[in-house]
């Protein structure tokens, strides 16, 4: 059984590895005739078929008392030990043809370096329940194991949770991108120069009014479609990837199961989340929704998507998550209507950004202005125009900062139109480090970044006071831990 | 195991501060290093410098006017690392390890010792050459090491790196 769906799983990879050189070589060696190509053809699936039965044939595993050692590899050969104490999760994926024969990828992460991970390919399920039974003696030898029949179904997602995912997705940001090119090609077009020159005030007699409407037209119904399709196809990924998703409280962990076609249960073991993501973009406060992403300690640049993601939740499951995921209790402030509780950060962040950001390109422009002689002085008007609007956006940026001390931890926020708010236990600290610039201490202020085996974060522009006695919080905190913190 | 942990709260004003934090200031000889590496770097700026000015490729009416500025940078930056070596100094605390460095851009890393994954006592040639020794001090948090102290003294590095590692092993 593991040999057909791994066999066919193989072949599935390398498809589109294959097609691609096959053309090539058939392009450059002249003719695409029949024979030909069913003659390699069946020559690449003959190595295919080759190759994936050799690596079968040598890819054994075994669970032993302490770990998991695998062997794999038909030319080069590895062997791979993973003790069970190492593994930060455990994870599933289930692909159709899986579900066909009943079998699993089975992922595990570690802790340390992003490409260490363990992957057994096409296990059963039995094996799945040894290796996790196996997980549960090493991890806590005192709690019993909690049967699969009382867990606590924490949240699940329904088709029109995938459109709301869809919609509220960062992905929209790819339509500015799309966008940007589809202004390309007007522009190679003369589209623009056309607009261009209807709309200055030398020419605007001589260009009619119905070519300028028609290109508005052309412009509007453009980004619509644009607009329309990306929202479609991002509605589409939701579904692909969270469609009936499910969150079940194990006790001492959470497991997670979503996918259209193939289907992936992930494992967060609750005493090893790190940090707690809660974003809230522009279309996640208008929905009153969240999505969450709790980090691990895998190695991985934090800045990157989470790596156990909880794509909506509602203000009321907010709370319990966390708090569950942390064990913490106080965890109101992270409701939207909690956010007053945040404090801000000094005003001098939005002065020291409105200066580099707003002050100096304003300078330099109107420097290059005033040295070139041929140019409207109508351009002028930048400078003020800039001025105002990147105050505007650095206050906002200001406003949207803000921290929350609670007695295990800290909470994080940061944003311009949506927010972000990241939630650290002292305790799962790695070190702290109080930075200042000249600019800082002139003013009494510095920097306190915090990192954790997940990530850096940085809270900007706070009292030195206020910074240094939350290191020595924080110290106290990692250095009084008796607590595993990975 | 759960029945002996406590964790009675902690009032932050008592606390020691940073502040008053007993800084141990590195070997004098570590200034000596600093001057030695970047009169290394200016010699290798001399002889790109030379070169350009024999090939011609300068115009020699400026070379008086490039060495002039290649001198005034090369002061300002040995005056710079000087006072920065200066500044730069350690404290090993009962449950942590803490660095100050920086003139301009001041910052303090306090690592805890139950976080500490390695430690490594480096010594390039230079380093040999003064007798001096660099302490690394890796946790799980970055990438390199999180916090580093150079100009140690050999002996200093050695005990600095015992007196850790005993407490890592006693920790944990």
């Amino acid at each position: 059984m593991f040999f057909v769906a791994d066999l066919a799983k193989t072949i599935a990879r390398n498809f589109v590895q294959i097609i691609v050189p096959t053309i090539a070589f058939l392009a450059s060696t002249g003719g695409f005739s029949k024979d030909r190509l069913s003659l390699l053809g069946a020559a690449a699936i003959g190595v295919i078929l080759v190759y994936a039965v050799a690596m079968f044939l040598n890819t054994r595993f075994q669970l032993g008392s302490s770990g998991i050692v695998l062997r794999t590899g038909v030319f080069s050969r590895k062997q791979l030990n993973l003790e069970y104490r190492r593994i930060q999760a455990l994870n599933l994926s289930q692909n159709p043809i899986y579900r066909w024969f009943g079998v699993y990828d089975l992922t595990l992460d570690s802790a340390g370096s992003s490409d260490t991970e363990l992957i057994l390919p096409a296990v059963r399920e039995d094996v799945v329940a040894e290796l996790r039974a196996l997980l549960d003696t090493v991890e806590s030898p005192i709690s019993e194991f909690t049967p699969p029949s009382s867990d606590q179904v924490l949240s699940q997602l329904n088709a029109l949770d995938m459109v709301r995912i869809g919609i509220s997705s960062q992905r929209s940001l790819v339509f500015l991108a799309v966008l940007g090119s589809a202004f390309g090609a007007l522009e190679t077009q003369g589209w623009t120069e056309r607009a261009l020159d209807s709309v200055m005030p030398t020419q605007l007699w001589d260009a009619t009014d119905a070519s300028l409407f028609d290109l508005i037209v052309f412009a509007l119904v453009g980004v619509t479609i644009v607009l329309a399709l990306i929202i479609l196809l991002s509605i589409a990924s939701s579904f692909w990837r969270f469609n009936r998703f499910r969150l079940e409280d194990r006790q001492t962990e959470y497991v997670s199961t979503a996918g259209l076609f193939t289907v992936r249960t992930q494992t967060l073991p609750l005493r090893k989340a790190q940090v707690i993501s809660v974003v809230r973009g522009l279309v996640h406060r208008w929905l009153d929704r969240s999505e969450l992403a709790v980090h691990q300690a895998a190695g991985r640049d934090f800045s990157a998507k989470g790596e156990f993601v909880i794509p909506l939740v509602g203000d009321a499951q907010l709370g319990r998550i966390v708090g569950g995921v942390l064990d913490v209790n106080a965890t109101g402030f992270l409701r939207r209507q909690g956010n007053g509780a945040f404090l801000p950060i000094s005003w001098r962040y939005w002065l020291s950004r409105w200066r580099i950001y707003g002050w100096l390109p304003a300078l330099s422009a109107g420097l290059s202005i005033a040295l070139n002689d041929g140019v409207s002085r109508w351009l002028w008007l930048i400078v003020p125009v800039w001025l105002v609007l990147s105050a505007a956006i650095f206050w906002q940026r200001h406003r949207r900062w803000g921290y929350f001390v609670f007695d295990q931890g800290i909470a994080l926020r940061q944003g311009f139109l949506g927010e972000r708010i990241d939630v650290f236990l002292w305790r799962k600290m790695q070190f702290v480090a109080l930075k200042e610039t000249p600019f800082l201490a002139r003013h009494g202020l510095c920097h306190l970044h915090v990192a954790t085996a997940a990530g850096q974060r940085r809270l900007p522009f706070v009292p030195r006071e206020l910074a240094v006695r939350l290191a020595d919080r924080a110290l106290v905190a990692t250095e009084s831990s008796k607590q595993s913190w990975i | 195991m759960s029945q002996t942990f406590q964790n009675p709260p902690v009032a932050p004003e008592t606390l020691p501060t940073v502040a008053d934090i007993d800084w141990q200031r590195l070997a004098g000889r570590y200034i000596g290093q600093v001057i030695i590496e970047r009169l290394l770097l200016f010699a290798l700026a001399g002889i790109g410098f030379t070169i350009l000015v024999a090939s011609g490729r300068l115009p020699p009416d400026r070379v008086a006017l490039a060495s002039a500025i290649l001198v005034i940078v090369f002061v300002a930056m040995l005056l710079h690392a000087v006072l920065a070596a200066r500044r730069k100094a350690y404290a090993v605390r009962q449950h942590d390890v803490l660095f100050r460095s920086g003139l301009f851009f001041r910052t303090v890393t306090a690592v805890p010792l139950n976080r500490i994954q390695h430690v490594e006592l480096h010594r390039g040639p230079l380093e040999r050459g003064f007798k001096l020794a660099t302490l690394q001090v890796f946790t799980a948090g970055g990438s390199g090491s999180d916090l580093s102290v150079p100009g140690l003294n050999e002996a200093r590095g050695a005990q600095l790196r015992e007196y850790i590692l005993g407490q890592i092993g006693h920790e944990s």
